[in-house]
């Protein structure tokens, strides 16, 4: 409960926010849409981080270092740094000192202009927005999503069947309601004050919950040692050998696997008594939970390495197809 | 200095941080630099630098001139015409 009452806190902040910048709103399009154009550069500045660092930043590009590794960080962050940048230098100046000149407020107001046809705003407008709603979409999902991580456990009868924290689609409800109002009522003033505001809570709390993680982990030095040990390839480009070697014997033992059970589902296959217990004795693999992957895979290595599995190419890509375990074999449970 | 130097100068330094940025020469080191950063990382952590001292050179070498009070001549100028 603690963690959803300071997310309804911090929700209640951003309103406040917006409002109070309502009351400096001087009535006109132009200071709506662009806040006369008094937003200074450290406002600018803050705004924009904010503006990027959405949920593909704060929790796609988490999520994806976790998965592959240290090279996120190029793919992301550092090659956003020239390439943003280069957009601004090349289009962002001109299209600002154009619109400046000639008192332009959107972008369909400059393409209205420079193509001298007022019907390629008609066409435009579904275009540019149609081009938005997807990034917009993100944020509102992740949002949900986070905020019913966070939340898990808050309520005791209510939300079962989303661990008893807020469901997503409230959660990016209660999101989308908090954002209109700001925007709604502040304007441009009211999202740049706002993202500011969220870029000193990103950053601060950035920092505190890096060192609170390390220290938990035993320190810089002891996390990336452990990562080194047990995920080498996370931290370089390249496939780690190693990871390239386990890799390998997964997939060849997956693949025995399945030729193992086409030919005993398709083709008849059976192992006696004495083979089975032979091969039992044989495996030198883990056992997995009360046995199970031994008595699975056992079988399997003893009929590969005793020849056999005899399968034409076909009946092996037919096999590959079948083991395809990947799929749910029942419905996804919805209840605790 | 004239601002077609400054350009040249802002392209050349961004064409290099391209060609740095695909660091192939790291991609297969694995072992950290100062005992916890992986050199990916910290290459990438220097292109950052590098991209963010390119574009304040932009800012003074190579920002486009333009003058407040002819924009704002001009926007008048338009204004009373459509009225």
């Amino acid at each position: 409960m603690t963690q959803l009452t300071i997310i309804v806190i911090y929700l209640l902040l951003l309103l406040g926010l917006g409002l109070f910048s309502s009351k400096l709103f001087r009535g006109t399009s132009k200071d709506y849409l662009l806040a006369s154009h008094s937003i200074g550069p450290i406002m600018l500045l803050m705004s924009l981080f904010g503006t990027t660092m959405t949920a593909f930043a704060l929790v796609g590009s988490t999520g994806e270092s976790f998965k592959e590794g240290a090279g996120v960080y190029g793919l992301l962050a550092s090659s956003s740094g020239i390439i943003h940048s280069l957009c601004f230098f090349i289009l962002g100046v001109k299209l600002w000192s154009l619109g400046r000149k000639y008192g332009y407020t959107t972008q369909i107001q400059y393409f209205r202009d420079r193509l001298e046809s007022d019907r390629i705003g008609i066409l435009l407008f579904p275009i540019l927005v149609g081009l938005v709603i997807p990034y917009l979409l993100i944020g509102v999902m992740a949002s949900g999503t986070v905020i019913n991580s966070i939340s898990e456990g808050a309520f005791h009868e209510h939300f079962a069947a989303y661990d008893y924290g807020v469901p997503p689609w409230l959660g990016s409800a209660v999101i989308c309601v908090v954002v209109l109002i700001y925007v709604f009522f502040g304007g441009m003033r009211g999202t740049a004050m706002a993202n500011t505001a969220q870029t000193i809570v990103f950053m601060v709390l950035g920092v505190i919950t890096f060192m609170i993680i390390s220290d938990k982990l035993g320190g810089f030095t002891t996390a990336t040692n452990k990562v080194l040990e047990k995920n080498p390839s996370k931290m370089m480009r390249e496939v780690d050998p190693a990871d390239q070697e386990r890799y390998e014997t997964a997939y060849k033992n997956w693949k025995t696997l399945a030729y193992y059970n086409f030919a005993r589902q398709e083709k008849g296959l059976t192992l006696s008594e004495s083979q089975l217990a032979e091969a039992m004795a044989a495996y030198k693999g883990p056992p997995g939970p009360a046995g199970e992957i031994k008595k699975t895979r056992a079988p399997a290595i003893y009929a590969a390495a005793n020849g056999l599995l005899t399968l034409t190419d076909e009946e092996k890509n037919r096999a590959l197809l079948k083991q395809d375990d990947r799929v749910a074999s029942g419905p996804v449970p919805t209840e605790r | 200095m004239q601002k077609s130097k400054g350009k040249w100068i802002v392209f050349c330094l961004v064409v290099l941080l391209v060609i740095l940025h695909q660091d192939v020469w790291n991609w297969d080191k694995k072992e950290p630099v100062f005992g916890f950063m992986p050199v990916a990382l910290l290459w990438h952590a220097c292109i950052s630098i590098g991209a963010s001292l390119t574009w304040f050179i932009a800012t003074k070498v190579a920002w486009p001139d333009f003058d407040e009070e002819i924009a704002a001549s001009a926007r008048q100028a338009q204004e009373e015409q459509g009225s």
